[in-house]
């Protein structure tokens, strides 16, 4: 049972400790967006700057996902925090909605940024594009924030932001956030169906027509489906922790 | 009285080890505070980490308050104080005593945890920036935001200052009177003397109270009688047989049961300096007890 004002209250506690970390907020939110300005914008033909402004888009949106739950999961199980937590009566799942509830904060703060500069960079999207965009890569960080506890349940703290990165960039790579993935391979391209990430850009290029050409419908399921793998594993892992 | 804890044969082993716990039986009653000695490693943590539900034991039944340890009838009425190696290091003294007053039913009131915990002057600052003795004063507070029936303390006060400690045992007094169970573990001997009702004594998997622990019980009752004269010791043996006397040079220490009568015969039959009467203290007894195990 999840008490409706504790629950605001521990989002609102876990929300203020993340941004008062200015030393974590402020590179983790220029991160993505220089990564954006210097190959997504530098580097972009005229005619490609709504495709790689959504890529990129979805690259720094996931990242608070995997690094609220990856970095900071590890850190508080190991430092004790989470044995507080099961000491009282709290249920387990208030402190994870908080964290999803936070790590949503710190992406749409990213969207904003790259949205903001996206406008002075010859992308050209109408404002319900924009907002369907933004609506599709924000659910598709439900997955990673899945696969983040899942790294954070798994090793220590010391590890753990090394392994966050480890999973973070070759998931973007494989997925095509970086480089179309049509420049790849056959069978890299085909490899990209088993990350979630390769499906989350599938939905969101829908809303411009740039897909492989895959249904929608069939990313949509493939997504859901490995969401839901994910979400079951990560609960086994967190009741045995 | 009703009884808070009740373990019955509860033996533990991590994974096919050397037990740590073996066939320990153990009742805590209600409205008493209880402080373990043990050396380090003799499974005090364990034993603690059993009642709270956190280890299961290889064997045993655990009933806390008659129910499951791991009961949310449990959760909601035990507090613990754990050895901590942090929390969220940009979260406010206050945001942490409202968040886990929101876990429970019936919290203590903030201002009455405040002024319990001593924690008024540093509200406002973020854990970062708390000193040892002011971190262990907010795991306290925690523990007992949901003005707890047990509360668990787990080397209390470690990293406390001599002031920060005062107020600690004032906190435990104020936990007894409140009719509390207060179960603590501490290194320092004279603490577990001054605070506890009971102390328990864990040695080789099993639980002891101190009081059926005759020959460190009964030390520990004994005076110790200290001064310094120029008579001989074969003059004193002659005086006072059967004594517990032991000299170096002009300083002559007694322990005895009967510190009354030999200060009398002392006083009156020989010229003494420099007299010094103290009950023997529970550290002394143990370390002499220990070390005459070990020898």
């Amino acid at each position: 049972m999840i008490n409706t004002a504790s629950f605001i209250l521990e989002s609102k506690t876990e929300l203020l400790s993340t941004f008062r970390s200015k030393g974590f907020v402020i590179p983790a939110t220029l991160f993505p967006c220089l990564f954006y300005l210097f190959f997504g914008v530098v580097f972009s033909h005229h005619d490609s700057h709504n495709y790689m402004y959504i890529n990129y888009l979805i690259f720094g949106m996931i990242g608070p996902a995997l690094f609220s739950f990856g970095v900071n999961v590890a850190l508080e199980k190991q430092n004790g925090w989470l044995i507080l937590k099961q000491l009282s009566p709290v249920s387990p799942y208030q402190y994870l909605l908080a964290k999803c509830v936070s790590a949503t904060a710190f992406s749409l703060l990213v969207a904003c940024l790259m949205s903001l500069l996206a406008l002075f960079s010859g992308v050209s999207l109408s404002l319900a594009q924009w907002l369907l965009v933004i609506a599709i890569a924000l659910l598709g960080t439900l997955p990673l924030c899945m696969l983040g506890l899942l790294v954070g349940l798994s090793v220590s703290a010391k590890a753990a932001p090394a392994v966050v990165n480890l999973v973070y960039l070759p998931l973007s790579l494989l997925s095509g956030l970086w480089l179309p993935i049509t420049l790849f391979p056959e069978a890299m391209q085909w490899f990209a169906w088993l990350l979630p990430t390769f499906h989350i850009s599938q939905l969101a290029l829908s809303t411009i027509d740039a897909t492989l050409g895959f249904p929608v419908y069939l990313h949509a399921a493939v997504l859901i489906t490995q969401t839901l793998a994910l979400f079951f594993v990560a609960q086994i892992k967190f009741k045995k922790a | 009285m009703s009884n808070a804890i009740e373990l019955s044969n509860i033996s533990f082993a991590y994974n096919n080890t050397k037990p740590i716990l073996a066939d320990l039986n153990l009742t805590l009653e209600q409205g008493k505070v209880y402080s373990i000695l043990g050396p380090n490693g003799a499974g005090k943590t364990t034993l603690i980490n059993i009642m709270l539900g956190r280890l299961r034991p290889t064997s045993g039944r655990v009933s806390v308050l008659g129910h499951q340890p791991e009961s949310d009838f449990c959760r909601q009425r035990v507090g613990a104080m754990m050895q901590l190696g942090g929390l969220p290091l940009q979260t406010k003294v206050d945001e942490f005593l409202a968040l886990f007053a929101s876990y429970h039913q019936t919290p203590i009131p903030l201002e009455r945890l405040i002024s319990l915990c001593q924690l008024a002057p540093f509200l406002e600052q973020t854990f970062d920036t708390l000193s040892g003795g002011q971190k262990q004063r907010l795991f306290m507070a925690i523990a007992l935001a949901g003005n707890p029936n047990i509360v668990f303390l787990d080397e209390p006060s470690v990293g406390m200052d001599v002031e920060s400690r005062q107020q600690l045992w004032q906190a435990v007094r104020t936990l007894k009177q409140q009719n509390k169970t207060v179960l603590l573990t501490t290194h320092y001997l004279h603490e577990a003397e001054a605070l506890a009702d009971e102390l328990l004594v864990l040695k080789e998997g099993k639980c002891t109270k101190l009081n059926d622990i005759p020959e460190l019980a009964n030390t520990y009752r004994r005076s110790q009688i200290k001064f310094t004269s120029d008579l001989s010791a074969a003059a004193l043996v002659n005086a006072l047989p059967m004594i517990d006397l032991n000299v170096k040079g002009d300083q002559f220490t007694i322990l005895t049961d009967e510190p009354n009568h030999i200060l009398q015969q002392l006083l009156e039959k020989f010229s003494i300096r420099n007299l010094y009467v103290a009950p023997m203290s529970l550290e002394e007894a143990y370390l002499s007890l220990m070390n005459a195990r070990s020898a």
